[in-house]
């Protein structure tokens, strides 16, 4: 058990040293840097040079890498190459609202789309079934960015129902902001439901022709005990795999979200660093959704490890 | 603006709106007929601004400012020393009078008596000269802006005196830029700003929102009416659409497309148009195989519907351009040119005469201008028509400006709104100009420029930016289809703003001009 | 060898072998439509899909232009079929690429376990933790934008994806007694992947391969806003409804026909994937 934990661990390490070794390269591979960007076209030669000196980008790139990378592993962040501010100030809110986003729609969707696909499973080839795969499936094909603008005009431009925008910082109190926060929520919610609801589904009826499901019916199982205990125990493998994996995309998708919503999330913090090819903040936030990834990912495993006692036995 | 009397020999002529048009979307003044003007301001209340861009460099620094909502943050806090009427005059500021020598060469400003920073202390000349010369020490964005400065120095207790290089007529206008906004003297961290301008800061969240309070000691006693402000980023357009008409904004500012559309066709809000000297273009490099062929130049021009583009991409928020860059209305566009429009015969001739045959061009667009993509796409189409293959390169607005525009033959260009015509012509056009990415040079052309510039006789300004614009217009480094309109939606209870022709929301301006009347 | 026996649901219910329903054939015609209207098109529209038909933008469908026409006058229909070639072309090879990677390695790694599986998942969580933008970002600056590098790009991606979902799947069955029989039978390794456990796992794969064809045209747009694959002035289907989507506040539908679209491709090839997986086509695994 030790020795599982530690060679994850390791390996957790392995990848995000992967990782911001690659995200650092990509900054060095794409034209332009911060100081040409922060200063425009028509800037001068010795003005850019002049400010790549203060931002102290003359260093050769691995020198670069390894300073940024010392100072991770102590603790402090660094400093933002076009404000010149504490990441560590910048940081913490963004990622309290993509935070909050991603955990309520989480709580909101996986449930509900679980339940959905155990639904399915139970009346696979029904009516039911069937017309609920349409509707999951058509919600699913469609693209975010045409969700939310749906959702919008329908729940807050038509009805009134719901705030348009939800800048958390203009709303007071917090029925206010879970009022802000429905639609986005909501969106993300349709995005990622339809595949957990789906596999769910595929993976519960795959193992209804399995030997031991025929042999707890036989055995005089309840269909209820069948279900619950001996398929779903058999399914959580594959299908903390799936959701989480789902979560993991949903992470990549609230970029889309934030931008309609003006939710000022993490997201978008890096998409604005890109653009300005600020290094210290995109390797900020690149490790925190990789640390996410990483951790959902063993997470994943863990469960279904656990749920499946063959592999507890044979491994 | 209260308006002080100054007796300035130089005071440059008044533009006037042309009636007859070039086309399509003349000039108005944008103010909804619904909209009756009310005589007195009334006081009171937040007004609430959406804006477009939402980046954690949001910035008070004026040697940094480059969105839109700087330059609203900047306006708001700081003051020039001049400021521009709507017709793009030089009025008082921070600097309550100007004047200068008979060549134009040295310009004496006076500083405004009682004007103060928000803390309290008096404007100083040493404010003024360690904000201009922000510019030309270190890194700024607005360093090529003051490159015809030479020095500029105290001059007693409430004087400043610039020195230029060369003589400027209109250089009242360029000290009305927003980069050159006073801050005091020996600033270096912009995140609590300080400035003499009609609003305090209360909250500045970077990427989040900034928040302004009336400013009780600013100098002008009427302004601001407003009671405080608000800059909320919503960079969706739709959002920003969404937030006018459900009444969470005051104003939302530039709208695209269908946008228009659905503000125009609302009753709780109107548009705000302001007809500028920006655009998007096409720049082609004449230095460069093909482009540097003036008869595929030429075809191109010909080649470009810029009726459509003015009319269906932009909603007739725009004016008809000819391929120069002085505004349709101005006094000084060269009426005896012949406007260009979609010409496939004469395309056909300047194609065979090029010999350019079936070898496809690529031209590199891009979202980064707006409507570039689409004057690709335009472009394309009439070209395929005439037998030109022109193959379009979508490419990403990350980097664009640095990277890809003028670096290839064909490539989308984007220029802003400034306060000068001379502004624009040393900028991009002359021969040594810092973004004069097309490399457009011509016999005497800047020779015109420097003499215009310095020109005090508007009958000879006139005829000197007739013949440079002739030199363009011959040369069509650029293939300029329309003079872009800023468009903003505003609330109907909002009052006073009007439009100022260097940016949106009454050139940046407006917040201290407005008033809501519910 | 492995019998055949008439699949149950859950309940125990017998789910009966049934003759071609109605659903299937129209899921299939759906599909059929979209590839003929691919593949015969450009012979048979009226109208270009790059011609400006109207001056006006997002004009309602009329006789002359059955859906309307787009932002820029230019008639949707026609733009709508065309783009179809590009979207189901790309979307397919992209997925079978990420199908084809990512499944052998799964299998690959389920089986063997050990260093090289640590390897491969420790690859798999680079790939999906690398962030979209920049992968694409630096991918058209290096390589260029051209549709092959954005079909290559998304197979890169969903690869690691799938690797995980078939690398979970596979361990499900790798552990059970008739595999084992196989290894001990000392049959190779190609053949216990391709051979035992593959046709075992095609129901769950062929069903995340439907659902993912969607994903890669919604995810093939996003890339294709920042500049690659296919280029202005044709678009692909998530294109489309992203420069129409303006239109939708005034009332125009130019962006929900390409919607509509995809959705109905998703639909269509989820449908027949179900079909085919509960009538038996899964195999069985009796011993």
């Amino acid at each position: 058990m030790v020795r599982l934990v530690v060679t994850r661990l390791t390996g957790a390490v392995a990848v995000l040293l992967t990782v911001s070794l690659l995200v650092f390269a990509s900054g060095e591979a794409l034209p332009g840097d911060v100081a040409q960007l922060m200063l425009g076209e028509g800037a001068s030669q010795e003005a850019v040079a002049q400010l790549r000196q203060q931002l102290q980008l003359d260093r050769p790139a691995p020198e670069r890498y390894l300073g940024w990378l010392g100072g991770m592993v102590s603790g402090d962040w660094g400093v933002s190459y076009t404000t010149r501010r504490p990441i560590s100030e910048i940081l913490p809110p963004r990622l309290a609202n993509t935070a909050l986003l991603t955990v309520l729609t989480v709580l909101v969707a996986v449930p509900v789309a679980l339940g959905l696909g155990i639904l399915m499973a139970l009346f696979a080839g029904g009516r039911f079934e069937r017309s609920t795969s349409v509707v999951l499936l058509g919600l699913s094909a469609m693209p975010e960015f045409m969700l939310a603008t749906l959702a919008v005009l329908i729940f807050a431009v038509k009805l009134r129902w719901l705030p348009a925008i939800s800048n958390l910082s203009i709303t007071d109190g917090p029925l206010e902001a879970a009022r802000a926060l429905t639609l986005p929520v909501l969106t993300l919610s349709l995005a990622i439901a339809a595949q957990i609801a789906r596999m769910t589904r595929a993976t519960l009826v795959n193992l209804a022709d399995r030997p031991f499901i025929e042999m707890a019916h036989l055995k005089g199982a309840s269909r209820l005990r069948v279900i619950l205990v001996h398929s779903l125990a058999n399914a959580i493998g594959p299908l903390a795999n799936v959701v989480t994996l789902n979560i993991a995309f949903l992470i990549s998708g609230v970029v889309v979200v934030e931008t309609i919503f003006a939710v000022p999330g993490l997201a978008q913090l890096m998409i604005n660093s890109v653009s300005t090819r600020d290094m210290p903040v995109i390797e900020a936030c690149a490790m925190i959704f990789c640390c996410v990834y990483v951790l959902l990912l063993a997470a994943a495993d863990l469960l279904g490890t656990a749920f499946n006692p063959r592999l507890r036995r044979s491994r | 603006m209260v308006e002080v009397k100054i007796a300035h020999p130089f005071a440059l002529p008044r533009r006037r709106l042309l009636q007859a048009g070039a086309g399509v979307g003349l000039a108005t003044l944008g103010l909804p007929a619904a909209r009756a003007q009310e005589a007195k301001p009334r006081r009171g209340g937040t007004l609430r601004v959406a804006v477009a861009d939402q980046s954690n460099t949001d910035t008070f620094d004026p040697t940094l400012a480059r969105s839109g909502s700087d330059y609203l943050r900047a306006k708001a806090t700081y003051n020039a020393l001049t400021w521009l009427d709507a017709d793009s005059n030089a009025i008082p500021d921070l600097a309550e009078s100007f004047e200068s020598d008979e060549k134009a060469m040295r310009w004496s400003f006076k500083l405004r008596k009682g004007a103060r920073f928000h803390d309290g202390s008096p404007v100083r000349p040493a404010d003024v000269v360690y904000s201009i010369m922000r510019h030309k020490t270190g890194p700024s964005l607005a360093s090529s802006i003051v490159t015809n400065i030479s020095s500029v120095t105290a001059d007693g207790p409430d004087r400043v005196l610039f020195t230029l290089a060369s003589p400027e007529v209109g250089f009242p206008l360029v000290m009305s830029e927003v980069h050159m906004s006073i801050v005091k003297e020996g600033t270096t961290d912009f995140s609590k700003p300080i400035g003499t301008g009609p609003f305090r800061i209360e909250t500045f969240q970077p990427g989040l929102r900034t928040a302004g309070l009336r400013n009780p000691e600013y100098w002008d006693p009427e302004r601001p009416y407003v009671d405080g402000f608000e800059i909320i980023p919503l960079p969706d357009m739709q959002a920003r659409v969404n937030a006018l008409l459900s009444g969470d904004v005051h104003l939302a500012v530039n709208l695209r497309g269908a946008g228009i559309d659905q503000v125009r066709e609302s009753s709780v809000a109107g548009l705000l148009t302001t007809p500028t000297s920006g655009f998007a273009s096409v720049h082609m490099r004449v230095d460069m195989k093909p482009s540097d062929s003036l008869d595929l130049r030429l075809a191109l021009a010909h080649l470009m519907d810029r009726k459509r583009f003015a009319e269906v991409v932009l909603r007739g928020q725009a004016v008809l351009a000819n391929d120069v860059p002085i505004l349709p209305t101005s006094p000084l566009f060269n009426t005896e040119l012949p406007q260009r429009a979609l010409d496939l015969d004469k395309a056909k001739f300047h194609i065979r005469k090029s010999g350019i045959g079936s070898t496809p061009i690529e031209i590199y667009v891009t979202d980064a201008a707006n409507g570039g993509i689409d004057i690709g796409q335009l472009l394309q189409r009439e070209a395929a028509r005439a037998g030109l293959n022109v193959a379009l390169k979508r490419v990403p607005a990350d980097g664009y400006w640095v990277n890809i525009s003028g670096m290839h033959p064909f490539t989308n260009n984007q220029v802003t709104p400034r306060p000068s015509d001379d502004m624009n012509i040393a900028l991009f056009w002359k021969s040594n100009a810092p973004f004069n990415k097309c490399k457009f040079r011509a016999e005497g052309f800047d020779a015109l420029a420097d003499e215009a510039r310095g020109s005090t006789d508007p009958a000879r300004r006139k005829e000197l930016y007739f013949r440079m614009q002739k030199l363009i217009h011959d040369a069509t480094p650029q293939v300029i289809p329309a003079m872009q309109s800023y468009v903003d939606g505003m609330a109907n209870t909002v009052q006073g703003i009007t439009p100022v022709p260097v940016g949106y929301l009454g050139g940046f301006n407006g917040m201290q001009n407005a008033w809501l009347s519910a | 060898m492995s019998t055949t026996t008439a699949p149950t649901g859950l309940l125990g219910r017998r789910l009966r072998l049934r003759r071609p329903s109605l659903i299937a054939a129209a899921a299939g015609g759906i599909l059929v439509f979209w590839i003929g209207a691919a593949l015969l098109v450009p012979a048979l529209l009226p109208h270009s899909p790059v011609d400006f038909i109207s001056d006006d933008s997002f004009e309602a469908p009329s006789a002359r232009t059955w859906l309307g026409t787009d932002y820029l006058g230019r008639d949707l229909l026609a733009r709508l079929i065309s783009a179809a070639r590009s979207t189901l072309l790309i979307s397919f090879l992209a997925t079978l690429g990420a199908h084809l990677i990512g499944d052998t390695l799964g299998i690959l790694a389920a089986l063997r376990g050990g260093w090289l599986a640590a390897v491969l998942e420790r690859g798999a969580e680079v790939m999906l933790s690398l962030p979209k933008l920049i992968v694409g970002l630096v991918v058209i600056a290096l390589v260029g934008p051209s549709a092959t590098v954005l079909v290559l790009v998304t197979a890169g991606v969903y690869a690691a994806t799938v690797f995980r979902i078939a690398r979970a799947i596979a361990l499900d069955l790798v552990t059970l007694d008739y595999i084992r029989a196989a290894r001990l039978r000392g049959e190779s390794m190609a053949w216990v992947m391709f051979g035992e456990l593959l046709p075992n796992m095609l129901p769950l794969l062929a069903a995340d391969f439907a659902l993912r064809m969607s994903f890669s045209i919604l995810f093939m747009s996003n890339l294709s806003f920042l500049g690659l694959g296919v280029q202005p002035p044709m678009a692909d289907w998530g294109g489309l409804v992203r420069e129409n989507l303006e239109g939708l506040a005034s009332g125009s539908l130019a962006s929900v026909y390409p919607t509509i679209a995809i959705a109905s491709v998703t639909i269509s090839l989820n449908l027949l994937v179900d079909r085919w997986g509960s009538r038996g086509g899964a195999g069985e695994m009796r011993t």
